[in-house]
């Protein structure tokens, strides 16, 4: 009979035999009867599985080809809403930003500000030419002063009202050459 | 395989369940108790939904695997959760080896199950990590980011489950030869 056997398997059970158990390496032929038993019960608890274990290949991969392509269309769907997402995103941005960007058909006038818009141009008729007017004449106008100075002679600014306006004389005008002749 | 099953081919899935479903299985019995085979079947589903996201190699995938099976037992394990889970392997199979064989023949003979049973008598921390390390075959950093611990830590509580596994079995193999 073996005295003590539980403190000689703990004095011999080193820190690199375990490791060596651990890594499936087993013992030398020498070693002593608590560890050689403990490789065999490791050796037994690694063995490849049985046919009890492995009675459900079957089965799992049949839940394997059905979750995997589940998750794979799942995966298609998300990737399909990625894609339409971003062209969607791509064609409001676009037209987002040529709406603001493009030039408008009519450009626009910068106007100071106070001041009425003119009216566009629009050509006026054309009218023969007419000829200078000569002093005293009635001057003529295609304008729209035309109405106003209809009838009414043209005079100079320092020209003196008439006789009819009083008795000042009336030699402002060089006679002949219908200019002002300076300070009456 | 992994960017094959990604991309939807059942025959690379069906491949990558075979070898990662056993270990899965296997710790999920430790720490979900009768609800693994349940809990399998919806970690495998999330797997399903989410591989065509997963990026990294088989390492990588057997990391995520168990740590998306440990979120899903702490789920279950929370307050008002559908179903209860009980923290440790099912009863029947929590029993030690027969202790009325030889210890030799017994450990001759040892099943998977039975294996297994037994290192899920070692408190929770200590069974998980071993069953990760051993089972799932992944290294110390890749148990500590499951499980959320400092590497150190990982690897003082399998070196402690180790070495109460070592006494058990040396008391019952010195007992049979008796």
């Amino acid at each position: 009979m073996r005295y003590f056997p539980r403190s000689s398997a703990r004095r011999s059970l080193t820190a690199a035999t375990a490791e060596q158990l651990l890594a499936g390496r087993g013992v030398r032929g020498d070693a002593p009867t608590g560890q050689q038993a403990l490789a065999r019960v490791l050796e037994a608890a690694a063995r490849s599985g049985s046919e009890q274990e492995l009675a459900g290949e079957v089965a799992a991969a049949a839940a394997f080809v059905q979750v995997a392509s589940r998750a794979r269309s799942r995966a298609v769907t998300r990737r399909t809403l990625a894609v339409a997402v971003c062209v969607v995103t791509g064609v409001c941005g676009a037209v987002a930003y040529t709406s603001v960007m493009s030039p408008t058909p009519h450009p626009k006038v910068r106007v100071p500000y106070g001041v009425p818009p003119t009216p566009a141009a629009v050509h006026a008729p054309r009218v023969p030419a007419s000829p200078a007017p000569q002093p005293g004449m009635l001057r003529t106008s295609p304008g729209g002063q035309s109405g106003y100075r209809a009838g009414h002679p043209v005079i100079s600014p320092r020209a003196s009202p008439g006789p009819a306006a009083g008795n000042k004389p009336t030699g402002c005008r060089l006679p002949g050459t219908g200019r002002a002749a300076g300070e009456c | 395989m992994l960017r094959a099953a990604a991309s939807g081919d059942e025959g690379a899935f069906a491949q990558l369940w075979r070898d990662a479903h056993p270990p899965l299985l296997r710790y999920l019995r430790l720490v979900a108790g009768g609800a693994a085979e349940d809990v399998a079947s919806e970690v495998w589903l999330e797997v399903a939904r989410k591989l065509g996201r997963f990026r990294g190699g088989e390492p990588a995938f057997r990391v995520w695997l168990f740590t998306l099976a440990r979120r899903r037992v702490i789920d279950l394990r929370r307050p008002g959760s559908r179903r209860a889970v009980r923290l440790t392997g099912e009863e029947g199979k929590l029993e030690r080896p027969a202790t009325d064989d030889t210890a030799t023949e017994a450990l001759d003979n040892l099943t998977t199950e039975a294996a297994l049973a037994l290192i899920a008598t070692l408190p929770q921390q200590q069974a998980e990590v071993i069953i990760l390390r051993v089972v799932a075959g992944l290294e110390v950093a890749q148990v500590a980011r499951i499980v959320g611990k400092h590497p150190g830590a990982v690897r003082a509580a399998a070196h402690r489950g180790l070495r109460a596994l070592a006494d058990r079995l040396s008391v019952q193999t010195t007992h049979g030869r008796e």
